[in-house]
């Protein structure tokens, strides 16, 4: 009623002195939703028929994915325009598409090529931005990746996060022949590589915080044991070998520690053991489980699942140690926590009725959101930009990546992998 | 009859007389001419044949006497009717003269009176004219002022059904830009052509985010055309928009 008042008194205003003042009219609600953007698809100029990778519909793929942006499909697409004298912006502008991306691909050489993108602000008929890129063909994938991460930061505001990897454990085959295996892939999902293969269960993968080593948790020699494993070299080292349990190790937001979960003292406990030396420090002390320990991005405190309260629900404890306290109080099972690189947000596994889902708890607000509709979601990770959570939902029997925004808007499965996804862990940005 | 006469004996003598006298004059008379309106003695001299000199001659006398007799009698009542008549006549010209006078005078003064009553009349009609006039005009004003806030009320109604009609479409093109912080606001002034198209838009306050800016720029132009009245009477109100960006 104020609303209506208030622009009746503007509009009585106007009314009264025609020409003389602007009709004012108040915009107070706007749409919540994807940015509409079209990519064309890239112009080609080399041996072949086409490019080797389709870049377009890769970044096409980037945006869609992060719910950020709603890609025009190619069938609806006006025009193919390849260089910035072709684009007419009224087309594109009767299309409702507020952003247009075009670009080449030029063979520059054997295994050798040139990438060039274009971003333009349809309404505003402007050029945003434009980049070209020499790339090897095994680069293409990810020059698309990095085009993303561009044009998200251009239109968002934020950094883009798909020029990232993320690593997680596979399992094939069945009973007794059973093959465990680490694998590192583009933050699309494709591009896997493996990093480590096992007949014995793989488990708990995590990224260092510069994105170069991973730690995992490995039953090769039939117990658990920490080893850390560098990416790009397959050098690797073993951290902890106690007796008992040795698992979810985290690395600390500098680099230096990683806290674990040991059960050497009889019950498992959370440490924070010193790479530099291996010396350790027993953060918790109770006769429950604690477990899954994960760092706040100022390192000073940690979250870790315990069911001393009698379910699995999230504490927080400090670096220092001291006692713990419970975060979490909604539903009865609330486990396997990460932090939002911004520390606001702490995603976790949500038990209720029976169904495993991804979500998100509110720091600030101490509100619980449900982002995903799974019967078993599990190991929920952070983009490094934090505008995505991935995870492993399960679909037939087996686990697949998924990806959720962390709005819970868009959601989307990743592509394809083979045998049963587990603990998708999202590096850092540091890896590029 | 006797009676009469007893007592007025000069009287009968008179009349015997003077019967006598008519009687020869009678005689004469018979003698003389039958032009009777002729009158006697003046210009045509009687010839007596009949009759003896001295006969003629007393009768001559007698005539004459008599004819001067009536002569002066004739002039006495000639003077008298002269003196009369010029009496009469000064009379007449006296009476003639004032009532010249007079009606000139009434003339003067009913003209005087006519011309004063006309120079009422007209002014009265003047007055009245102008009058008419004036409550004329007047009513016309107020007709005029009545007519243009009766448009300016309907113009008001039509503005605030389109003003609503553009908030919306507005709105419904205005994507905030996830994440942006909270209290930002964004002024912007949009030039309208006819039919709704927007010519310019310019960011008159900017809410220091680029991102919130380029929303509202791009939520304006993804709203064109305006929805504007067909009237195009109606456009001079929606020519120049100030758009205000504030989400509560």
């Amino acid at each position: 009623m104020k609303l209506i008042n208030g622009i009746l008194l503007l509009v009585l205003l106007a009314v009264a002195r025609p020409g003389m003042t602007a009709l004012t009219i108040e915009i107070t609600k706007g749409m919540e939703g994807a940015i509409p953007i079209a990519v064309v698809p890239f112009g080609w100029s080399g041996k072949g028929a086409a490019a080797p990778e389709n870049i377009a519909a890769i970044i096409s793929s980037d945006l869609s994915r992060s719910g950020r942006f709603e890609t025009l499909p190619d069938r609806d697409l006006v025009s193919h325009p390849t260089d910035a004298s072709q684009v007419q912006y009224h087309n594109w502008r009767m299309l409702n598409v507020d952003n247009l991306v075009i670009g080449q691909i030029r063979e520059t050489g054997p295994q050798q090529y040139s990438v060039e993108f274009q971003l333009f602000d349809v309404f505003r008929t402007k050029r945003l931005i434009g980049y070209s890129f020499p790339a090897r063909q095994s680069e293409l994938r990810r020059v698309a990746h990095h085009i993303s991460d561009l044009i998200y930061e251009q239109l968002t505001g934020e950094k883009g996060a798909f020029n990232t990897q993320i690593a997680y454990i596979t399992t094939t085959g069945n009973g007794t022949k059973k093959t465990y295996t680490l694998l590192v892939a583009d933050s699309d999902g494709f591009n896997p590589q493996t990093i480590l293969t096992s007949s014995q269960p793989l488990m708990s993968p995590a990224w260092s915080s510069d994105g170069n080593e991973v730690a995992y948790v490995t039953f090769e020699q039939k117990t658990a044991e920490i080893y850390i494993q560098h990416v790009a070299t397959g050098s690797r080292r073993k951290v902890a070998s106690f007796p008992g349990i040795n698992g979810a190790p985290a690395w600390s937001p500098d680099g230096t520690r990683i806290a674990l979960t040991l059960s050497r003292d009889g019950n498992p406990e959370i440490y924070l053991m010193t790479l530099a030396n291996k010396s350790l420090k027993r953060l918790t002390n109770s006769p429950a489980i604690d477990t899954e320990p994960v760092w706040t991005p100022d390192g000073r405190s940690l979250v870790f699942t315990s069911d001393r309260g009698g379910s699995p629900q999230l504490y927080e404890v400090s670096a220092g140690g001291g006692q713990a306290k419970r975060l979490t109080f909604d539903g009865s099972y609330n486990a396997g926590a990460d932090i939002s690189p911004d520390g606001r947000k702490i995603a976790m596994v949500h038990g209720e009725k029976g169904a495993y889902r991804i979500a998100v708890h509110d720091r600030e607000t101490g509100l619980l959101r449900v982002l995903t509709d799974g019967k078993l979601d599990e190991s929920p990770s952070f983009s490094p930009n934090g505008s995505m959570i991935i995870y492993a939902t399960d679909a037939g029997n087996r686990g697949v990546l998924a990806a959720v925004s962390v709005d819970g808007r868009f959601r989307q499965r990743l592509s394809l992998q083979a045998g049963n996804v587990r603990e998708p862990v999202w590096s850092p940005f540091g890896r590029q | 009859m006797w009676k009469i006469i007893r007592e007025n004996p000069r009287a009968v003598l008179y009349a015997v007389l003077m019967h006598l006298v008519l009687l020869v004059l009678l005689v004469f008379s018979l003698d003389w001419t039958p032009k009777i309106s002729r009158p006697a003695g003046v210009k045509v001299p009687i010839e007596a044949k009949l009759i003896d000199q001295r006969q003629l001659e007393s009768v001559e006398e007698k005539k004459k006497e008599e004819q001067r007799k009536r002569e002066a009698e004739r002039k006495a009542v000639e003077e008298k009717k002269k003196a009369e008549a010029e009496r009469k006549r000064k009379a007449e010209a006296e009476a003639k003269r004032k009532a010249e006078a007079e009606a000139k005078r009434k003339a003067e003064a009913e003209a005087k009176r006519k011309a004063e009553v006309k120079r009422k009349t007209e002014a009265e009609a003047k007055r009245k004219a102008e009058a008419e006039a004036a409550q004329r005009r007047e009513a016309e004003l107020a007709l005029q002022q009545q007519l243009a806030a009766e448009q300016a009320e309907r113009d008001q109604g039509v503005v605030a059904e389109y003003t609503a009609y553009i908030q919306d479409k507005i709105q419904q093109n205005w994507l905030k830009p996830a994440g942006s912080p909270e209290g930002l606001s964004c002024t912007v002034q949009v030039s309208l052509i006819p039919g709704g198209d927007v010519a310019r838009v310019q960011i008159v306050r900017s809410s220091g985010d680029p991102l919130f800016d380029r929303s509202v720029e791009t939520a304006v132009h993804k709203a064109s055309p305006m929805p504007l009245p067909k009237d195009a009477a109606m456009f001079k109100y929606f020519r120049e928009l100030r758009l205000i960006f504030k989400p509560r």
